[in-house]
């Protein structure tokens, strides 16, 4: 269990995180999102008391970090996977780490093995590519066997097999009781791997909220529908409050009613569909809406706009565990 | 990779596994010996107060080098010392600066999130190995001395006055120098900085104060951390009693010490 309780950081002017407030529990998979510069390393850091907050406090199974007696077993931390010194082996920065805690040898090797570090253990870190080096990473947050996990980025540089590996791993741990922190901007492996979702932008927090609740909030859902009594469908459903547009004619776009709903309204009325095709959202989707105001570093657009232009939600979403 | 999951105590924390000086000692062992730089940089040192003891004697043999009283025997196993001492200040530095400048002081401090005694436990582990291999090197540059002199009448015994004193002095004098230079690193967070800083207080200022014509120079000069070299010294030859100069060196490594545990807990990492 991490508890943030308005937890702010600034560096002279700059507020990098303004008072944020979240809980995450244990037994689920949490994800963080958030556009580069929002805070999310930096809240991150601050879990584990890389940063001193300015304001604020961070705690985690109840205390702070620093007050934990045995700290890589409450919380195995990847923030920074280059943080290993070039010129040693893997297996020695795991040793040294290890020997901080009295953490056996055995648990080394049992790392190095979860982890598919057999072949490169002896070798520099220095050498090594981008995804060994996400799993030493992984394989360092996994030594002390810790009741929390805070990854930042965890699938960063990893082959497909091994993006499947940290989906499940984290998943497993999640459901043997531990609490999953884990930071990414891959929206796709997010949807798969998180059960609720904090998103934060500029230093604030925008969502914190069951993944579902979230999908079901955007404004992407809705319904396609296609008849040649469109304008007379759209009399029948307006009264029902579900809002609905009309991008060309015969077409449709219902929001804020399911499928089955417009079919049975539409046969009791005798108006003839063409098509009724749910539309879900997709998370990526309902992050690009949420954060559509706080990207802190906008690229240019390239070729013709990509998604077709979306409602914006007016309030902030908050939602239950 | 395998899909193992890690089965876990329902009940109960881990506590054996707790973090403890020794273990964090432990862990700056495994940290100084496992990177080939700092036994190499070791290597160097010792060869060089062992080559520079041997040509000393060589070059000395027929004449009295270091003036009267001053028995070359002595003198010349400490004539190393100084050259070395750039090396020790290096490693001192690097101790820290390397893991600033990797990145890897972001995992120290998350094993040891108190911090202060992570920063004690690697300045014990260096200021022993120091004090170690620079004794070592020691003893057998001064036999190797005695070795060269023994057709002349120069050469010393370690029954000598002042010579156990001195030859311990010198290990004594290089491994502050080396925890010095380790708090410098820590306070500046930059190797390059750290091994300015040092060679700036040890040879620069020493050097280049003296020549300004103004007292208060003169005794700043006195109080610089090289004047810890009194301790490996006969009487005389320095401005300070031996463990008077000693004291001054301890001060500035203390004080460095401090300066560079409280800022690491107050700074973000």
């Amino acid at each position: 269990m991490i508890e943030v309780q308005n937890l702010t950081k600034r560096y002279g002017h700059k507020t990098a995180v303004d008072g944020v407030s979240f809980t995450v529990a244990p037994g689920i998979v949490t994800g963080f999102l958030g556009p580069n510069g929002a805070g999310k390393s930096t809240t991150m850091r601050m879990i584990v008391g890389l940063d001193r907050p300015t304001h604020g406090s961070v705690t985690v199974n109840g205390k702070p970090y620093a007050a934990h007696r045995s700290p890589l077993t409450e919380v195995g931390a990847l923030l920074d996977a280059k943080a290993v010194h070039t010129g040693r082996s893997a297996y020695n920065h795991l040793r040294a780490m290890a020997a901080t805690h009295g953490i056996p040898l055995s648990r080394v090797h049992e790392v190095i093995e979860m982890t598919g570090l057999q072949s490169v253990a002896k070798k520099r870190v220095g050498g090594f590519s981008l995804g060994m080096g996400q799993r030493l990473g992984i394989a360092v947050a996994l030594l002390g066997n810790p009741r929390t996990l805070l990854l930042d980025e965890p699938v960063n540089g990893l082959d497909p097999e091994g993006v499947l590996w940290v989906r499940q791993l984290v998943r497993s741990l999640a459901s043997e009781g531990r609490t999953v922190f884990l930071s990414s901007h891959l929206m796709s492996e997010m949807a798969l791997t998180a059960d609720h979702i904090v998103v934060i932008g500029r230093g604030k927090i925008l969502a914190d909220a069951p993944v579902s609740q979230i999908l079901a909030a955007a404004s992407g859902n809705g319904v396609r529908v296609r008849s040649p009594q469109a304008t007379l469908l759209a009399e029948l459903i307006a009264p029902t409050g579900a809002q609905v547009t009309s991008s060309e004619p015969g077409l449709l776009y219902v929001n804020g009613a399911d499928a089955a709903a417009i079919g049975e309204l539409a046969a009791s009325s005798g108006v003839v569909l063409h098509e009724l095709t749910p539309i879900e959202t997709t998370l990526e989707a309902a992050y690009m809406e949420l954060t559509a105001d706080s990207v802190e570093y906008h690229s240019a657009p390239t070729g013709p706009s990509g998604p077709p232009a979306i409602s914006r939600p007016t309030t902030t979403l908050t939602g239950g565990k | 990779m395998s899909a193992a999951t890690l089965t876990r105590p329902s009940a109960g924390p881990t506590s054996k596994f707790i973090v403890t000086f020794p273990r964090l000692l432990r862990s700056e062992l495994i940290k100084f010996l496992t990177v080939r730089s700092t036994l190499w940089s070791l290597s160097v040192a010792v060869v060089l107060v062992i080559g520079f003891g041997a040509i000393m004697a060589s070059a000395s043999k027929s004449q009295d080098a270091f003036g009267d009283g001053v028995s070359v025997g002595a003198m010349a196993p400490i004539v190393g010392v100084y050259f070395a001492q750039l090396v020790y200040v290096v490693l001192g530095v690097i101790g820290i600066g390397s893991e600033y400048s990797t990145g890897m002081i972001r995992s120290t401090l998350s094993a040891a999130p108190t911090r202060t005694p992570a920063l004690l436990a690697k300045t014990v582990v260096l200021g022993i190995a120091s004090f170690v291999v620079s004794f070592v090197s020691i003893v057998v540059a001064f036999f190797l001395v005695q070795a060269i002199l023994s057709s002349t009448d120069h050469a010393a015994s370690l029954g000598d006055p002042h010579v156990l004193r001195m030859l311990v002095g010198a290990a004594l004098y290089l491994s502050f120098m080396t925890m010095f230079s380790l708090s410098i690193g820590a306070i500046v967070r930059n190797t390059a900085a750290g091994i300015s800083i040092v060679v700036g207080l040890l040879l620069i200022l020493p050097t280049f104060l003296p020549i300004i014509p103004w007292k208060p120079l003169k005794e700043i000069v006195k109080y610089l951390p090289g004047v810890g070299d009194a301790v490996m010294l006969p009487p005389g030859q320095s401005t300070h009693t031996a463990w008077v100069g000693f004291a001054i060196l301890a001060a500035w490594t203390v004080v460095g010490t401090i300066v560079a545990a409280v800022l690491l807990k107050r700074r973000d990492a």
